[in-house]
C-alpha cells in the first residue's frame, strides 16, 4: 500500500487521447509493467549505493584497525622486551646452571647413544654375518639339492644301467658262444675222431716221455758210476806211476798207505809233500826203534832178574812180597814205553 | 662333509658369484662343471654296481 502511495500513476503521465484509446485492462497492464520497471531500477540503485558505502566503510575501518594494531604491537613489544629483560636478569644464573646441566645431559646422552649405536652395529654385524653364513649355507644346500635332483632327472640312469648290463650280457654271451662252439666241435663226428686220436697221441707221448725220463735217470746213474770207475782207475794208475818213481820200498808203502784213499787231485797236489813227510818220519822212527830196542833189552834183563828172584822167593816161601816188589817196576816200564810210543805216533800223525 | 660335497659347495658358490657379478660365461662354465661332475658320479656309481 505504501508503494501504491509513493508510486506514480500511469494515467497521470499519459495524454488524454491515448487514455481514451486504451482500455482499462491495457492501462492495468501498462501500470503493472511500469511498476516493475521502476522497482527494478530502484533496487539496483540501492544495491550500488550500499556496496559503495560498504567499500568506503571497510577502507576506513581497515586503516583505523591497522593503525590500532601497529600501536598495540609497539606497546606490546616494548612491554615484552621489558619483561624478557627482567626475566633474563632474574634467571640468568639459573639458566647457566640449566644450560650446564643440559649440556652434561646431552653429552651423556650422546655417549650412551654412541655406545648403543656401537652395540647395535656390532650386533647387527654379527647377526648379519650369521645370517649371511646361514643364507650361504642354505642357498648352497638348496642349489646343490636342486642341481643334483634335476641333473639326476636328466641323466638316463636306467639307460646307463641297461647299457652296462648289456655289456655284461655280451661278455657272458661271448663266453657261452665259445663254450657252445667247443661243444659243437666236440660233438661233430667229422672232428671227433681226429680229436680223440690227437688226445690218445698226447697221452702216449706223455707215457713215452715218462719212460724216457726213467731211462735217462738210469743212464745218468750208470754214467756216473762209469765215470767214478774211470776216475778210480785213473787215480790208481797215476798213484802207481808215481809210486814206481820211488826207489825205497818202505817209502813207497808209506806213501801208498797215506794216499790210498785220496782223490786224484789230492794225490797230484800232495804226493811230493807225503814223500818228504816219510823222510822226517823215518828219522823219528829210527829214534823210536832205538829207544824201543833199549827198552826191550832192559825189560829182558829185568825179566831174567825177576825170574831169578821168583825162584829164590819160591824156595824161601815169600811169594807175595816178591810179586809186589818185582811186578810193579815191570808194568810201569812197559806202560811208560807204550805211552811214549803212542804219543810219538800221535805227534807224527798230527804233523 | 666329504671332499666331493666340499667341491660341489665351492663350485656352487662360484656359480652364484658369477651369476651375481654378471659373468655369464664363467657361470656357464661352473654350471657345466657341476653337471658333468654329477654325471660322472652317477656313471661311476653304475660302474661300481656292475663291476664284473
Amino acid at each position: 500500500m505504501d508503494n501504491n502511495d509513493t508510486s506514480v500513476n500511469v494515467k497521470d503521465l499519459l495524454p488524454k487521447e491515448l487514455l481514451e484509446a486504451v482500455s482499462e485492462n491495457g492501462l492495468a497492464t501498462l501500470q503493472e509493467a511500469f511498476d516493475k520497471l521502476v522497482e527494478s531500477k530502484v533496487s539496483s540503485q540501492i544495491a550500488t549505493a550500499v556496496k559503495s558505502a560498504e567499500v568506503s566503510l571497510d577502507a576506513a575501518l581497515t586503516e583505523r584497525m591497522q593503525k590500532l594494531v601497529a600501536k598495540l604491537d609497539e606497546n606490546a613489544k616494548i612491554n615484552l622486551v621489558k619483561v624478557v629483560n627482567k626475566l633474563n636478569e632474574n634467571h640468568q644464573a639459573e639458566m647457566a646452571d640449566v644450560k650446564a646441566k643440559a649440556v652434561k645431559r646431552i653429552n651423556e646422552m650422546r655417549e650412551n647413544a654412541n655406545k648403543a649405536i656401537a652395540t647395535i652395529k656390532e650386533n647387527y654385524e654379527t647377526k648379519t654375518a650369521k645370517e649371511a653364513e646361514m643364507f650361504r649355507e642354505s642357498i648352497t644346500k638348496q642349489l646343490g639339492k636342486f642341481i643334483v635332483e634335476n641333473v639326476d632327472k636328466c641323466i638316463p640312469y636306467e639307460q646307463i644301467q641297461s647299457a652296462v648290463k648289456n655289456t655284461k650280457a655280451i661278455e657272458l654271451l661271448e663266453s657261452f658262444k665259445q663254450l657252445l662252439n667247443f661243444e659243437e666241435v666236440y660233438n661233430s663226428e667229422a672232428l671227433k675222431r681226429p680229436i680223440l686220436e690227437a688226445y690218445s697221441r698226447i697221452e702216449n707221448g706223455k707215457k713215452e716221455i715218462s719212460s724216457l725220463n726213467e731211462e735217462n735217470e738210469s743212464l745218468k746213474a750208470e754214467l756216473a758210476e762209469a765215470k767214478a770207475v774211470i776216475a778210480e782207475a785213473e787215480r790208481k794208475a797215476y798213484l802207481a806211476k808215481r809210486l814206481a818213481e820211488i826207489p825205497s820200498k818202505d817209502q813207497r808203502m808209506f806213501v801208498e798207505r797215506v794216499l790210498e784213499k785220496a782223490s786224484l787231485q789230492f794225490i797230484k797236489e800232495n804226493f811230493e809233500y807225503t814223500v818228504k813227510q816219510y823222510r822226517t818220519n823215518s828219522l823219528k822212527e829210527n829214534a823210536i826203534i832205538a829207544e824201543k830196542t833199549r827198552a826191550n833189552a832192559k825189560s829182558q834183563q829185568i825179566a831174567a832178574h825177576s825170574r831169578k828172584e821168583l825162584s829164590r822167593i819160591m824156595t824161601e816161601g815169600k811169594k807175595p812180597a816178591i810179586e809186589k816188589s818185582s811186578k810193579k817196576p815191570l808194568n810201569e816200564s812197559k806202560n811208560n814205553w807204550l805211552s811214549k810210543l803212542v804219543k810219538d805216533w800221535k805227534d807224527n800223525y798230527e804233523e | 662333509m666329504s671332499d666331493n660335497s666340499k667341491q660341489q659347495e665351492v663350485a656352487i658358490l662360484k656359480l652364484i658369484e658369477n651369476v651375481l657379478m654378471g659373468n655369464k660365461e664363467a657361470a656357464q662354465k661352473e654350471l657345466n662343471k657341476l653337471v658333468s661332475d654329477r654325471i660322472g658320479a652317477q656313471i661311476r656309481k653304475v660302474g661300481k654296481e656292475n663291476l664284473i
